[in-house]
C-alpha cells in the first residue's frame, strides 16, 4: 500500500519541481528507402516517416493525459543519412523531406543527418558533409551530428578540420538568426547509436527498425531533494540522488513501456540524462550550487559533477530494464539558467567546462563563442574534445555557435528552449598548423582489449 | 495512407466472426476481407474501461454481404437489425481483446489547502455525479492545512481520467483549494521496487 508521504511527494515533484518525460523519441530506420534516384528516394523516406510517425504526437498527448505527467517534446531520429542518400546523392531533397514530414507529423526535431566518419569519409560521405550548412540552413527541423572519432578507431583529424569550416559556414549561412544552424549540428567523439536528445540523435546501424528511446528530466527534483540535506556528508548526498535519479527515471521506463506499445514499436532505452531547461528550478547548475559550490564554475564544481553523475547513473540503471542513450549529466550553457548566469558573470569558462565534459556525459554543449573565432581554433576545440573522449572511452559532443556579427559581452538568443547564450571568450594562442597537419591520430592503446 | 498523418499506421486484416456469420448467411461463398481503420479515442469518454485504439470498423462486409445476400438478416429492410448484430459482434470480438489494459482504471485524488466547511461533502458529491466510486480516504489536518488523500476507482466513470480533474480543477478553485486526481500506476511504478 502506498503511504501519504509517497503520494505527496509525487505530487509536489509533478506540480513544483519540474518533473517531466523530456522527449519521446521515435527512431525508425530507412535503409528500406534507398533508391537510385534522389526524389524517389526522399518520396521513400516521405511515406515511410508519415505512415510510422504520424501517431506520435496523439498517443504523447494520450499517455500525458492519462498519466498526468507532462511530455514535453516528441522527436524521431533516423538512420544517418550520409548512407541513406549515398546511392542517389540527393541529400538535400532528402533533408527537405525529412523536414516536410517533421513538420506534417508536429515533432519538434528529427534528428539523423548524420555521418560517422571516426576512422575516415568515403567520397559519398565528403558530399555529405559539403552538404550540411545548406541543409540545416533550409530546414528548420533537421538536426544534423557527425562522429569524428572514436576510442577504438582515433581522431579523424581530417573530419575535423572539414567540421571547424562546416561549423564556420553554416553560421554564416544562418546569421540572420543568430546562426542558430549551429545549434542544430553536434561533432561527436564516441557516439551513441540510440541518443532520444537533439541534436545528436539518430537511429544508429544495428539498432532496428523503430524504436522508442525516452529521455526523463527532473533536475528540480534533485535540486529540491538535496535542499533537506544541507550539512550531511558527501555519501548521504549520492545516496539521494540515487534514490531520486531511481524514481525519475522509473517515470521513463513507465511512459516508454505504454509509448512503445501504442506506437506499434519496440521499447529500446531511458536515457537517465538530467536534462535542464532555462526554466527557473529546472538547472543542473543549480544542483551543483545545492551541493555547496556557491557558483558553477569555482573550483570544485568538476568534483560535484562527478558525484551527481554517478549518482545519477546508479539510481538510473535500478529503474529501468534498458538504460542508454548518453545517460549522466547535461551541461548545455544556453539550456540551463545557472549555466547562463555564470557564463555572463565570468565565474564559468570554457577551461572549466572542458574540465567537466571529462566527468559527465555530454561535452562543449551550446556555447556561443564570437562570430570572428576562425575555423582553426574551432576545429582545435573539437579536438581537444574529443582526445578526452577517446583517451577515457567516453561519449563526449561539441556544440558550438560562432556566432555572425556579435562577440564577448553580447548574447544570442535562440528561443524555445535552446535558450540564451553569453558570448564565452577563447584562448587567444594559434592552433592552425596542428590543424593543418590533418591525418589520423592513431588509437589508444588501452583501445586494444582483445 | 500516407495522405491521411492522423490515422493509425496499423491495418489489420481479419477474418472474423462478423464474416462467419455472413458466409454461412451467404449462399455465395464470399470472402469478406475487413478492413478496420483503428481510430484514437474518440468518444470513448463514456467507456472508460476502453482501450485507446478501439477499432472503428469502416468496412466493406456490408457492401459485399448486401449485394450477395438472400440471407433475412442482410436485407436493406434489416439494416438495423444487422447493424445490432454486428456491433454486438463487434464488441465481444474486438472490443475487449483488444483492451489491453496497460494504466490501472484506479486513481489518486490528492486535496490540499485550508481547512474549512464542506470540502469532503462537496468533492464527494462531485465524483458520486461522475459515477466515481470511493474506496479508500485518508485525511489529516496539519496546523490549519487540510490534507486528503482519496484511492477511486474509474472503471465505470462516466468520464475519463482528463475530465475529471477539469472538473476537479473547476471545484478546487470554487473551494479555493487545490485537486489533483493521478492515475495510480504512475505511483506505484516510482515507490515500489
Amino acid at each position: 500500500m502506498l503511504n501519504n508521504n509517497e503520494i505527496l511527494e509525487t505530487i509536489n515533484m509533478l506540480d513544483n519541481q519540474n518533473l517531466d518525460v523530456r522527449t519521446i523519441t521515435m527512431a525508425v530506420s530507412l535503409f528500406d528507402c534507398i533508391c537510385e534516384d534522389a526524389q524517389k528516394t526522399a518520396n521513400k523516406i516521405y511515406d515511410k516517416l508519415m505512415n510510422r510517425c504520424s501517431n506520435i504526437v496523439n498517443v504523447g498527448h494520450e499517455i500525458s493525459g492519462e498519466l498526468g505527467v507532462p511530455i514535453v517534446n516528441k522527436r524521431i531520429a533516423v538512420s544517418p543519412i550520409s548512407l541513406i542518400g549515398s546511392a542517389s546523392g540527393g541529400y538535400l531533397q532528402i533533408a527537405k523531406a525529412l523536414d516536410k514530414a517533421a513538420n506534417e507529423i508536429g515533432v519538434d526535431f528529427i534528428g539523423g543527418y548524420s555521418a560517422l566518419i571516426q576512422k575516415g569519409a568515403s567520397l559519398c560521405e565528403k558530399k555529405f558533409l559539403e552538404t550540411i550548412p545548406e541543409a540545416l540552413s533550409i530546414t528548420k527541423k533537421v538536426c544534423s551530428s557527425v562522429n569524428v572519432a572514436s576510442t577504438k578507431s582515433g581522431i579523424n583529424m581530417d573530419g575535423v578540420k572539414i567540421m571547424g569550416e562546416k561549423i564556420k559556414e553554416t553560421a554564416r549561412l544562418t546569421a540572420e538568426n543568430d546562426s542558430i544552424g549551429c545549434a542544430k549540428l553536434v561533432i561527436f567523439a564516441n557516439a551513441v547509436d540510440d541518443n532520444p536528445f537533439m541534436a545528436g540523435a539518430f537511429n544508429g546501424i544495428g539498432e532496428g527498425d523503430c524504436i522508442i528511446n525516452v529521455g526523463v528530466s527532473g533536475p528540480g527534483v534533485v535540486e529540491n531533494a538535496l535542499k533537506k540535506l544541507r550539512g550531511a556528508d558527501i555519501a548521504a548526498v549520492a545516496e539521494t540522488i540515487k534514490k531520486t535519479a531511481f524514481k525519475i527515471t522509473r517515470l521513463g521506463q513507465l511512459v516508454a513501456e505504454l509509448a512503445a506499445k501504442r506506437l506499434n514499436c519496440s521499447f529500446g532505452i531511458v536515457d537517465l540524462s538530467l536534462a535542464p531547461t532555462p526554466n527557473i528550478g529546472d538547472s543542473v547548475a543549480h544542483i551543483i550550487e545545492e551541493m555547496g559550490v556557491s557558483i558553477v564554475g569555482a573550483h570544485g564544481t568538476t568534483a560535484c559533477l562527478a558525484i551527481l553523475n554517478d549518482a545519477v547513473k546508479k539510481g538510473g540503471v535500478m529503474a529501468s530494464s534498458h538504460v542508454g542513450g548518453l545517460s549522466g549529466a547535461f551541461i548545455p550553457v544556453s539550456e540551463d539558467i545557472g549555466m547562463i548566469e555564470a557564463a555572463r558573470s565570468g565565474h564559468l569558462t570554457i577551461d572549466k567546462l572542458e574540465a567537466m565534459t571529462s566527468v559527465c556525459s555530454v561535452g562543449l554543449d551550446m556555447i556561443a563563442i564570437s562570430g570572428d573565432a576562425p575555423a582553426s581554433i574551432i576545429s582545435a576545440i573539437i579536438a581537444d574534445e574529443c582526445a578526452i573522449g577517446v583517451i577515457n572511452n567516453k561519449t563526449t559532443a561539441v556544440r558550438i555557435i560562432p556566432v555572425v556579427g556579435k562577440t564577448v559581452g553580447q548574447e544570442a538568443n535562440f528561443g524555445g528552449l535552446l535558450g540564451t547564450a553569453p558570448i564565452m571568450p577563447i584562448r587567444k594562442g594559434d592552433p592552425s598548423a596542428f590543424i593543418a597537419r590533418g591525418g589520423r591520430a592513431p588509437a589508444p592503446i588501452h583501445s586494444n582489449r582483445n | 495512407m500516407s495522405k491521411d498523418a492522423k490515422r493509425q499506421s496499423y491495418l489489420p486484416i481479419a477474418l472474423n466472426l462478423e464474416t462467419v456469420v455472413c458466409i454461412a448467411a451467404s449462399p455465395h461463398l464470399i470472402v469478406c476481407v475487413r478492413i478496420a481503420a483503428l481510430s484514437k479515442r474518440t468518444n470513448l469518454s463514456k467507456d472508460a474501461k476502453r482501450q485507446s485504439d478501439f477499432p472503428v470498423a469502416l468496412n466493406l462486409e456490408p457492401v459485399l454481404c448486401y449485394h450477395g445476400f438472400a440471407a433475412p438478416i442482410a436485407r436493406n429492410d434489416n439494416l438495423i437489425l444487422f447493424a445490432i448484430i454486428r456491433a454486438v459482434l463487434l464488441y465481444f470480438v474486438v472490443g475487449n481483446g483488444a483492451g489491453r489494459k496497460e494504466t490501472s482504471m484506479k486513481a489518486i485524488v490528492t486535496v490540499i489547502g485550508k481547512d474549512q466547511t464542506g470540502i469532503i461533502a462537496r468533492i464527494s458529491a462531485c465524483l458520486y455525479n461522475e459515477n466515481v466510486n470511493i474506496e479508500d480516504i485518508n485525511q489529516t489536518i496539519m496546523q490549519n492545512n487540510f490534507t486528503m488523500i482519496m484511492f477511486v476507482d474509474l472503471s465505470k466513470a462516466k468520464n475519463g481520467i482528463e475530465v475529471m480533474q477539469e472538473k476537479l480543477d473547476k471545484l478546487g478553485k470554487e473551494i479555493g483549494i487545490s485537486i489533483r486526481i493521478q492515475n495510480e500506476t504512475i505511483f506505484q511504478a516510482m515507490h515500489r521496487i
